[in-house]
């Protein structure tokens, strides 16, 4: 992703991380496999992107991290998801929801 | 809100610990990616290589991560106030209007109140000065409410120890003062000796009088005033031990003293009071010329003082019915020195500072309105800070404050609701907008009313003031005081004489000019005596030419065609 696309989709990349992190709590690289898995490879979050965007979440409080120990016996940093980012996140997806639906609408229009 | 400045205060304080835990997690990252690209079967080289060009490099992701951990306030501010100055620069109409307005407004309010710190906000410059009282005789059937002490009151109230550390008596008289180079007339006090440690005032240089030397026979003795010090004697300390002719007395110098209060009269000089035991005497109670000063006990209230005054009073009234007749409503008044001296003025230098208020407000209410008339155009830059220092600062930051509230409420009401709705601003005001302006309108008129009221009945004060009718002519009409020494001139008759010898000068002076005019209908020049006291003579004369005292204090008139 080029660095002008990742502004653009600023609000999208928000929207993935805490959808992500609301399947289970995931340190920074668990969760750029987890949205390439998902999305079969359509997307791929740039580092660059990623760890700005972490810790903007967890200024405004959405997101929160502890660091564990991974299975292999290393130490990683966690995020999950807080009470006000699950609201957020609900939020977000209500929005995103109505945007594109009116763009599909757009589109469909002949 | 709250989070987010704890969060950037923490990578602000701990730098370290943040670079470290970014550092690890950063690592932790690229580790992982390359054990992922290793499992896809590339060497650990390629694998290595891979994960770093997939990361961008990771300096610049730590950079991006440090931009937005670290405290940033200070550079948002800076580019804050460099938009400010840009758009200042872009609407020089504006920025003068808005400068200019605040300006007045906040000139107004510094000035008064410099005034008002200086009058009433600081106290008495002396230590304790909430202990500091003044002793007055009232008359309240007479409806006289300060009147002066005398010799024998000061006394008994020096006898009060109950109530007063000390109790000081001071009466106010001209010094002639000569012997030096010229000769001059200088204000000064006569002193109890406990009047310096009363008020705290401290020698400059030497000393202040002892009690021996408030005696009858040892004051020859004389306190300067550091004006005085400075201006005949160039703040020269080997004026202490010299001789002075004060009222063509030799008085030694013993010390210099910083200025004392105001309020008693533009002291120079210092001499003890040295009342005669006649004077001292409990049954004479007339001759009421003294200001009495006093310190309250530690720990004395000034109700207190009072009550215990007034029993005292009472007995004092027994005692002697004549001095006290019981019809006329006498009393001992205590009032705290800062009240006495500052009671007349506080009204109206708080009145005068509220004035100035308004104005500021009227001044905020139109810096508020031209902002929001740039508003109605564009709603998010409001970017207008003052600073001066002080109360200044206070001030502006409030008149900001009130200024700049207004749009900034408009633009964050704005920005909650903006959505995709990005073109919905501009055009001409909103309803809102509208009546926003209409309330400041509203205030700035009301205000306007009251003040305008406010500098009316000032305005009329001032023009009847000016219209009093003294019962005489002012036109070329002049005073002065002639003080006349009571060593030189002991004798009430030998200053009746003296006195008409100086008007007989003055009048001699006026027909001598009137001679050398040649002119048979030159004004009529007229010396007479308006006010005869005990020991000065005031002279009010009307004269085309003026009075000028020469060094030696001799006067003559000049003449206005030569001058």
């Amino acid at each position: 992703m080029a660095k002008s696309k990742s502004d653009l989709l600023q609000g999208t990349l928000d929207l993935l991380i805490l959808k992500t992190l609301a399947l289970e709590p995931m340190h920074g690289w668990g969760i750029t496999q987890r949205i390439q898995q998902i999305s079969n490879g359509a997307l791929v979050v740039n580092q660059g992107s990623l760890y700005p965007a972490l810790l903007r979440l967890e200024q405004q409080g959405w997101i929160d991290s502890e660091w564990y120990t991974t299975e292999n016996n290393r130490q990683a940093k966690y995020y999950k998801l807080t009470r006000a980012g699950r609201k957020q996140l609900a939020d977000e997806t209500e929005n995103w929801k109505r945007l594109s639906t009116a763009i599909e609408q757009i589109l469909q229009a002949s | 809100m709250l989070r987010k400045l704890f969060h950037r205060l923490r990578a602000s304080l701990r730098r370290g610990k943040v670079e470290r835990e970014m550092d690890a997690e950063l690592r932790f990252h690229l580790e992982m990616e390359m054990a992922e690209n290793m499992r896809r079967g590339m060497s650990e080289e390629e694998a290595r290589l891979a994960a770093l060009r997939s990361f961008g490099g990771v300096e610049p992701v730590k950079e991006a991560y440090r931009d937005l951990s670290r405290f940033r306030r200070i550079e948002e501010v800076w580019q804050d106030l460099r938009y400010g100055a840009r758009m200042l620069r872009k609407h020089p109409g504006f920025t003068a209007a808005a400068v200019l307005t605040l300006a007045l407004g906040i000139g107004a309010n510094v000035a008064v109140f410099s005034v008002v710190n200086a009058v009433l906000l600081r106290p008495l410059p002396y230590p304790e000065p909430d202990r500091l009282v003044m002793l007055q005789n009232q008359f309240l059937a007479r409806n006289l409410k300060n009147a002066g002490v005398s010799v024998a009151d000061y006394a008994d109230y020096r006898g009060q120890k109950q109530i007063f550390e000390e109790v000081a008596a001071i009466a106010g008289a001209n010094f002639n003062f000569s012997g030096a180079d010229r000769p001059e007339s200088v204000s000064g006090v006569f002193v109890t000796a406990g009047f310096f440690p009363l008020l705290g005032l401290k020698p400059v240089v030497g000393r202040v009088f002892s009690e021996d030397e408030d005696r009858p026979g040892y004051n020859r003795v004389v306190v300067l005033s550091e004006s005085l010090w400075k201006r005949r004697f160039g703040a020269d300390p080997g004026v202490i031990g010299r001789t002075l002719q004060i009222d063509d007395q030799s008085h030694t110098v013993v010390g210099v003293v910083p200025p004392a209060p105001e309020s008693l009269g533009p002291n120079e000089v210092f001499t003890p009071a040295a009342f005669t035991p006649e004077q001292m005497n409990h049954a004479v109670r007339g001759g009421r010329f003294l200001f009495a000063l006093a310190r309250l006990k530690r720990g004395v209230p000034l109700a207190r003082a009072q009550a215990e005054m007034n029993v005292f009073a009472q007995a004092l009234a027994k005692e002697f019915p004549n001095a006290f007749p019981p019809e006329s409503g006498w009393g001992i008044r205590i009032d705290s020195l800062r009240e006495r001296w500052i009671g007349d003025v506080r009204l109206a230098l708080w009145v005068l500072m509220g004035a100035v208020g308004f104005v500021l407000l009227i001044a905020c209410a139109n810096v508020a309105s031209l902002l929001l008339g740039r508003a109605t155009g564009r709603a998010r830059e409001i970017g207008v800070d003052w600073q001066v220092l002080g109360f200044t600062l206070g001030i502006s930051l409030l008149t900001g404050l009130l200024a700049g509230l207004a749009p900034l409420l408009e633009a964050n009401r704005r920005n909650l609701h903006e959505g995709l709705k990005d073109g919905a601003r501009g055009g001409a005001g909103s309803p809102r907008q509208n009546r926003a302006r209409g309330l400041l309108v509203v205030a700035e008129v009301a205000l306007s009313l009251i003040l305008l009221v406010g500098a009316g009945l000032l305005l009329q004060s001032f023009v009847r003031l000016q219209r009093v009718d003294p019962g005489f002519q002012p036109q070329n009409a002049l005073t002065f005081r002639v003080p006349l020494s009571s060593t030189r001139y002991p004798e009430q008759a030998q200053r009746q004489r003296q006195k008409k010898i100086i008007i007989e000068d003055g009048r001699n002076l006026l027909h001598r000019r009137r001679r050398r005019e040649h002119r048979g209908n030159a004004e009529r020049g007229r010396v007479s005596p308006l006010l005869l006291s005990l020991r000065c003579l005031c002279v009010l004369c009307a004269c085309g030419g003026e009075v000028v005292f020469t060094k030696s204090s001799s006067y003559f008139l000049t003449d206005p065609k030569r001058a």
